[in-house]
């Protein structure tokens, strides 16, 4: 089998036993590798009811089908396993080093059952595998634990996954770092990982990754990088804020081209969009209660992308990505960070009411260092500075920090708190639904999440495409699985017969609160995109590129020796994302989950971008679901797609 | 597949200490073995081989060249995208990327090069793995 390693590592933390399974051809034609894979065998081997932090949950790290064939921007690792935060299917994902090198250790997979009785990681040296002590990482943050294990190394690099204090401490907020602090942080995956006393993987491995026809992708990856490489002179910053404004006033909006933000992302990384998305009603600001009109002027100007590289210090690309977005700033007090995501600054500032950028910087690394999502943690203060407005929360359950909007330093010491898990952050560190039933009264009307895990910074008032996407996949509160926006940047219609098409370039803005039944299409296509897409380790990005630039039914094609049609990658995401559904109904986790009311315009804003808008959830809901070949009710999967695998039927709880 | 040593062997362990993955085992003056399960066809044993005892994965003879004129990888910048599948094509870890100095705007990527030259054993994987052919082998003369 050409393209993948054909056999994944299982490593039991509670015996110390390793041992290899050899993955049979038919499931890589059926699910393709990376997350596909990771929910083929999750499926079966997480058993029903299993406690998140447990140990039978089962932590995967997967690589995509297409990554080292000599395809560009797929490059993805990501990790899944039961999520502690959400109670459902989990994963998150991930750039950086470490997706070649798991398949350059000879695997497509390293799972991880059990628990260990000592903090433990797992070095793969090339053909070999064993679990080390790792009482002296104990207690280290994410940059400290990769440079120690570089230096046991003798120098040698290796591509280092782990977790920092927070995933030690369990909070269910809590990611898993790569490359110095890059992020797979959603999920609350490092919580599994920190559970099982696992501190980090360190791989160092040398196999060669078997291509059907290198030429072939190669040519194609060529030929792509065109449009890549194709970088005009663009706006300066400031003219982004305006963009954004003009966008707002327009009765019309316009179809979004993937280049055009290409272009943003290889000038500034994605905070390009800071102020645009302000002002257009995309970014969520004061919990999700202010607007365009309450977050403006000198203080959004604040968060110009300008000022951003202006303290980058050299460009970041992560493994086979000739575009880079990130990118290494230097801190004001000394020392670098990975360059703010748009996520990261929008959750630290906009949320918050606060806008000074110094501090976000900083916040970015200590969040980084020590292992915790960053939209998460912004969510989870916002709820709070919300909640000591309302007086659900005193002085004395603060411990005196004055948690009003834009304290920036009682903001930097509840961070700090979080991290710790001392006092009110104890509180906070499990994310703001938990928070909120421990608070009781009406505090989850503040907790602005949808399944448990915290919005990303797309409102659903803006594109409705966001909100749906955030209840209907197996994981909730997401961002990159699908939106309006995504479904015009895609231009799927373009290689995939029967898709309705957007044909016109502007159109009358009240045409996305229109609930037809091609939203649903539009919804489902994103989803089974993107579950293809991560089973290939394919960056969002690249993606958005469009489908017509990006050649990724090719390149899996060229890689695979397959002949299968655009329509036949799609039919497999489509089981991909029935497997996750399944894994829901298996666990007796809801299939559709509940959204925070706020999110949805409910009700409607005041003023702002977003003002008068509610999103008709419940019939898109229904849209999505048929569009699925889902019970348009209740969200129950497709069990023929699952049972055709040679997989047990989900029997509901 | 993977490459073969035959009975020309004379055990001089050359190989074993050049092997980039420790495939190859074998005491001083006994034949050579190599573990199919480990071998990545670098060749970089056939190479080092002082009596060409090593058949490659098509079984045919790979011929001995003196270490210092094996070739190296050289990098044409112009066209370099710093997606770095080279670096992580390098088996021994000799290829780095070399960072602009982080004194002003980071307008540019690092870019990869040669950090370790004596490390390097020509396998050539970074050349055939870059997708944009930015990469050619050269003789140590010309890098």
């Amino acid at each position: 089998m050409n393209a993948v390693m054909g056999k994944v590592l299982w490593v039991d933390l509670t015996t110390g036993k390793i041992e290899e399974e050899q993955i049979p051809d038919g499931v890589y034609e059926k699910v393709l590798s990376g997350l596909g894979l990771a929910a083929y065998l999750l499926y079966q081997r997480i058993p029903p009811g299993a406690d998140p932090l447990g140990p039978e949950n089962v932590l995967g790290f997967v690589s995509g089908l297409l990554t080292g064939t000599g395809s560009v921007m797929t490059g993805r690792w990501m990790a899944a396993a039961k999520s502690p935060l959400t109670g459902t299917w989990g994963d998150a994902n991930c750039g950086g080093t470490l997706a070649p090198a798991i398949k350059q250790c000879g695997y497509d997979g390293i799972f991880f059952t059990g628990i260990s009785p000592t903090p433990v990681y797992l070095h793969v040296e090339h053909g070999h595998a064993e679990l080390r002590d790792a009482s002296d990482l104990w207690g280290k943050d994410t940059r400290e634990t990769e440079t120690a294990l570089w230096e046991r190394f003798e120098g040698r690099p290796a591509a280092v996954a782990c977790i920092g204090m927070a995933g030690e401490k369990c909070s269910l907020i809590a990611g898993i770092s790569n490359d110095q602090g890059r992020m797979a942080a959603r999920s609350g995956l490092g919580a599994v990982m920190g559970a099982k006393r696992l501190k980090a993987i360190a791989l160092h491995g040398a196999y060669r990754i078997p291509v059907h026809d290198a030429g072939e992708v190669q040519r194609l990856s060529d030929r792509f990088n065109r449009w890549i490489a194709f970088q005009p002179p663009f706006l300066p910053g400031k003219g982004m804020g305006l963009l954004g404004t003009l966008l707002r006033v327009m009765p019309l909006s316009m179809r979004q081209d993937g280049l055009l933000y290409k272009v943003i992302l290889r000038k500034w990384g994605t905070t390009g969009m800071n102020q645009t998305s302000i002002e257009m009603g995309d970014s969520p600001i004061k919990n999700w209660r202010g607007s365009s009109a309450t977050f403006k002027g000198k203080t959004a100007n604040n968060l110009d992308p300008d000022r951003i590289i202006a303290r980058e210090t050299v460009k970041y690309h992560c493994y086979s990505c000739p575009l880079g977005c990130g990118g290494y700033c230097s801190l004001k007090g000394g020392g670098e960070t990975h360059k703010p995501e748009y996520e990261t600054v929008l959750a630290l500032s906009g949320l918050l009411m606060h806008s000074d950028l110094d501090q976000v910087f900083e916040w970015n690394e200590r969040l980084n260092r020590a292992g915790m999502d960053s939209i998460s943690a912004g969510g989870s203060i916002a709820f709070a500075l919300e909640c000591f407005e309302q007086g659900l929360l005193t002085l004395e359950d603060t411990g005196g920090l004055a948690l009003t909007w834009g304290n920036t330093a009682a903001i930097d010491a509840l961070l700090d708190q979080m991290i710790r898990r001392e006092g009110l952050g104890a509180l906070l560190a499990d994310g703001s639904r938990a928070a909120a039933q421990r608070l009781g009264k009406n505090a989850s009307e503040y907790a602005v999440q949808a399944g448990g895990q915290e919005l990303a910074m797309h409102d659903g008032r803006n594109d409705p495409g966001f909100a749906l996407h955030a209840v209907v996949e197996p994981t909730p509160g997401r961002h990159t699985l699908g939106a309006y926006l995504y479904y015009e940047m895609f231009q799927l219609w373009k290689v995939i017969k029967g898709l309705p098409p957007v044909r016109l370039m502007f159109y009358p803005k009240g045409h996305k609160y229109r609930n037809d039944a091609e939203k649903g299409v539009w919804g489902a296509a994103c989803s089974n995109l993107m579950a293809a897409a991560n089973g290939a380790g394919l960056c969002m990005f690249g993606a958005l590129v469009g489908l017509n630039r990006i050649p990724f039914f090719q390149w899996l094609n060229a890689a695979t020796g397959w002949d299968k049609t655009p329509e036949a990658y799609m039919q497999i995401g489509w089981t991909i994302q029935n497997l996750r559904q399944a894994f829901n109904l298996r666990q007796g986790a809801p299939l559709r989950h509940a959204i925070n009311a706020r999110a949805t315009g409910q009700p409607p804003q005041t003023e702002g971008a977003n003002q008068g808008r509610t999103v008709p959830l419940d019939g898109l809901v229904r849209a999505y679901y048929t569009a699925m070949h889902w019970d348009p009710e209740s969200g129950h999967p497709d069990v023929a797609a699952v049972t055709a695998l040679g997989l047990p039927a989900p029997t509901e709880k | 597949m993977s490459h073969e040593i035959t009975t020309l062997c004379t055990g001089c362990t050359a190989c074993v200490r050049q092997c980039p993955v420790d495939a190859i085992s074998g005491e001083r003056k006994q034949l050579h073995q190599i573990d199919a399960a480990l071998c990545i066809d670098c060749g970089a044993c056939g190479r080092i081989c002082p009596v060409d005892a090593i058949l490659d994965a098509n079984r045919q003879t790979v011929l001995h060249i003196k270490p210092a004129l094996w070739e190296k990888p050289v990098w044409n910048y112009a066209t370099c995208t710093a997606c770095k599948i080279c670096v992580q094509a390098c088996p021994t870890g000799c290829i780095a990327i070399l960072e602009p100095p982080r004194n002003g705007h980071g307008f540019a990527p690092g870019l990869p090069y040669l950090a370790r030259p004596k490390d390097c054993i020509a396998c050539t994987f970074c050349a055939v793995d870059c997708p944009f052919e930015v990469i050619r082998m050269a003789s140590p003369e010309f890098v």
